[in-house]
């Protein structure tokens, strides 16, 4: 188990750009190329048992943020480092135990399992692959006793079934249970509870919280749900088009929003504190995709208070105190 | 899985009922009389033609003369060809094993030549060797078989003498044993080059779309993520998903195997069950016709259902109750 105080996770200005060919764009000219920057420029680092949660529009990159950072995909420039230590390099020295140190829990637990193994197979593989229990007997027992734990009773019932016939819920539940069976260091949890009920949200919540609470584990969640993001996060992270516009701790950030697009995410959300006063606004527009951003705030088009300044230089890292971190012209202009 | 197979069995003879009721019902509304055929086309004798007429029951009418087939078949009698007078079932069984040779060959090179390279070619998706693979098979689906099958013929019989021209075995000479299987595979080689050349794209694309789709599961990822070795990945898991489209198709090819094919088997003189069918057309011989028919739809019914049951076994999604 990880020291507490130690960084398990660092990330310094990771970038993950798609080249797409052969685009039409929206003047009916065709381009040969064309770069989606869908993770632009991303730093931040992580203790254990610390939870950051990443918010933001559907599009904004956050699954690609979260595949890139456990290296399901390379990051096209940065650096992603465990414990001090490059991420390639750990790949390269022990690919098996780099893989059981950071897992991710996928957006739609739907498509996380082939449809052909039964969830006996999917653990057992999970277990096999990385040595974990001596003989088939033990694997089994192991199994028995996470589905339990985790209110999957009777196990033996589901041992033997395949994905498409259990629901959203319990498919969702055995996938944080095949993650966390690794005890992982690091885990990025990708919009766990955004296809379940309402009701059963919670439940899962309190499950993941538990597990990564009894393992230390260092948690990326990623959602656009700020309530569920709220309860399960230290700090929070509000992504635009691929960048990190606003950061820091969870309450701080939520109730003293100072970027323009955290406050309009916020009064956007309506459970988040009923009592509390919120200013309503609204924005204009389709949340663009991330081509061609200009020089400028990338937010600056459909920002409300926008300037000529916005539109020119992107705005650097302002820092409020705390690690409350924004990029916004305005920000400084309040600080001073 | 008894019960399935027994409801699928009986749909089945029910499907079969029904085509061959189609396809005997077709050919009688054709123009094109076959009793004139027999007596001879510029033979005007009206008594001899009435004879004929009688002697096969075509002077009933069509529904009456369906019925009368139909208590022939349960008899397990095909009827006699008009033309040569002999049994039907003893000219179809006396076809099967040429067409066999050509098509069950084909079929299984086919199948094998372009599942293997269409594999290879996902797995190496967007290099030279996967824009090669495909630009060639886009020009050999667009190839039609007979002309192919006459340009093998001019080049390679013809010009370079290297292969016979048609014909299943040299007529000249009476080989025997060894020299006899001999023959015969020198006459295969071009009939079965063509067809391999027509079928394999077919399986080729495929085998490459599904391998591609089975890729890009998001499922794969998750094995990935779990630490597994990307071959493994490949082997185990990537390729087991996508072979059932394949599957699908050979099940159904096998169903066309016994028919033959008409075009190739003319071409090449082959004599098969698809040549056969296609003098037996021209002459209006409809006992013949009808058998054919009636053991080309046994052949796919079965095929259709062997390929439901392995479907069962191969994916677990499907259950048979
Ligand atoms: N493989 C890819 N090739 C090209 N573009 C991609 C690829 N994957 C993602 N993108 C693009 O990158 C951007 C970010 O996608 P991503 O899936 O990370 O969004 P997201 O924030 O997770 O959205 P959601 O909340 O809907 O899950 C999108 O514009 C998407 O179209
Ligand atoms: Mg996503």
């Amino acid at each position: 188990m990880s020291n507490v105080n130690e960084e398990v996770i660092s990330v310094k200005d990771l970038t993950r750009w798609y080249v797409q060919k052969k685009v039409t764009k929206q003047d009916g000219k065709t381009s040969r190329k064309q770069t989606i920057k869908a993770v632009d420029g991303v730093t931040f680092s992580l203790k254990a048992g610390e939870t950051l949660g990443v918010i933001g529009e559907s599009g904004c990159g956050k699954s690609t943020l979260g595949r890139v950072l456990i290296y399901l995909e390379n990051p096209s420039t940065g650096e992603i480092s465990y414990h001090g230590k490059s991420a390639k390099q750990l790949i390269k020295e022990d690919r098996l135990k780099f893989r059981r140190t950071c897992q991710m829990i996928f957006q739609n637990p739907f498509d996380t399992f082939d449809p052909r193994y039964t969830i006996e197979k999917i653990f057992m593989s999970t277990l096999k692959l990385h040595s974990i229990g001596k003989n088939e007997e033990e694997r089994r027992q192991i199994i028995l006793d996470t589905l339990t734990k985790a209110g999957l009773a009777p196990a033996e019932d589901y041992l033997y079934r395949h994905p498409h016939e259990l629901s959203g819920g319990q498919l969702q539940r055995i996938s944080i249970l095949r993650s966390m069976l690794l005890k992982p260091s690091f885990l990025v949890a990708d919009e766990p509870v955004s296809m379940l009920d309402v009701s059963i949200r919670a439940d899962i919540i309190n499950m993941l919280q538990e597990l990564s609470e009894k393992e230390n584990t260092a948690m990326v969640f990623i959602s656009h749900d700020i309530a569920t993001t709220r309860y399960i996060s230290n700090r929070v992270a509000v992504m635009y088009l691929g960048r990190i516009v606003e950061t820091g701790n969870t309450d701080e950030v939520l109730h003293n929003p100072q970027h323009p697009y955290t406050k309009v995410l916020i009064s956007n959300c309506a459970s988040l504190d009923p009592l509390e006063k919120r200013e309503i606004i609204e924005i204009d527009g389709e949340p663009p995709t991330p081509i061609n951003t200009g020089p400028g705030c990338y937010f600056a088009p459909r920002c409300y208070k926008a300037c000529e300044k916005c539109f020119k230089e992107y705005p650097g890292a302002v820092d409020l105190g705390h690690g409350h971190i924004v990029h916004c012209h305005f920000a400084e202009k309040e600080e001073q | 899985m008894k019960r399935y197979i027994g409801k699928r069995a009986l749909s089945g003879i029910l499907v079969v009922i029904l085509s061959v009721c189609f396809n005997f019902t077709l050919i009688r509304l054709a123009p094109g009389d076959p009793v004139r055929i027999i007596a001879g086309l510029d033979n005007p004798n009206e008594q001899q033609i009435q004879v004929l007429r009688e002697k096969y029951g075509l002077d009933k009418s069509i529904p009456e003369q369906f019925v009368m087939f139909l208590k022939q078949v349960s008899q397990g009698d095909l009827g006699y060809s008009y033309v040569s007078d002999r049994p039907v079932v003893d000219m179809i069984v006396e076809k099967v094993g040429p067409t066999l040779t050509l098509t069950l060959t084909a079929v299984l090179l086919s199948v094998t030549l372009g599942t293997l390279i269409g594999i290879y070619a996902a797995r190496k998706n967007g290099s030279w060797f996967d824009k090669l693979v495909c630009n060639l098979s886009y020009f050999f689906d667009a190839t039609p078989g007979f002309w192919l099958g006459l340009m093998m013929i001019i080049v390679f019989a013809s010009y370079l003498k290297l292969l016979p021209t048609s014909g299943m075995v040299s007529l000249k000479n009476n080989y025997t044993g060894l020299k006899y299987i001999q023959d015969v595979a020198r006459h295969l080689v071009l009939p079965i080059s063509t067809m391999v050349l027509t079928q394999t794209p077919y399986y080729f694309r495929i085998a490459r779309s599904s391998v591609l789709q089975a890729m890009s599961e998001d499922y794969i990822i998750t094995f990935r993520a779990t630490g597994m070795k990307e071959s493994r990945i490949f082997n185990k898991y990537v390729l087991r998903n996508a072979i059932l489209p394949t599957v699908t198709v050979l099940g159904m090819s096998l169903g066309f195997l016994l028919s033959g094919s008409v075009l190739i088997e003319t071409v090449f003189a082959w004599p098969g069950m698809g040549r056969m069918m296609f003098t037996a057309i021209g002459k209006r011989d409809y006992p013949l016709l009808t058998g054919i028919y009636l053991v080309t739809s046994v052949m796919i019914c079965i095929a259709m259902i062997l390929v439901d049951i392995l479907y069962g076994l191969i994916d677990p999604r499907i259950r048979y109750d």
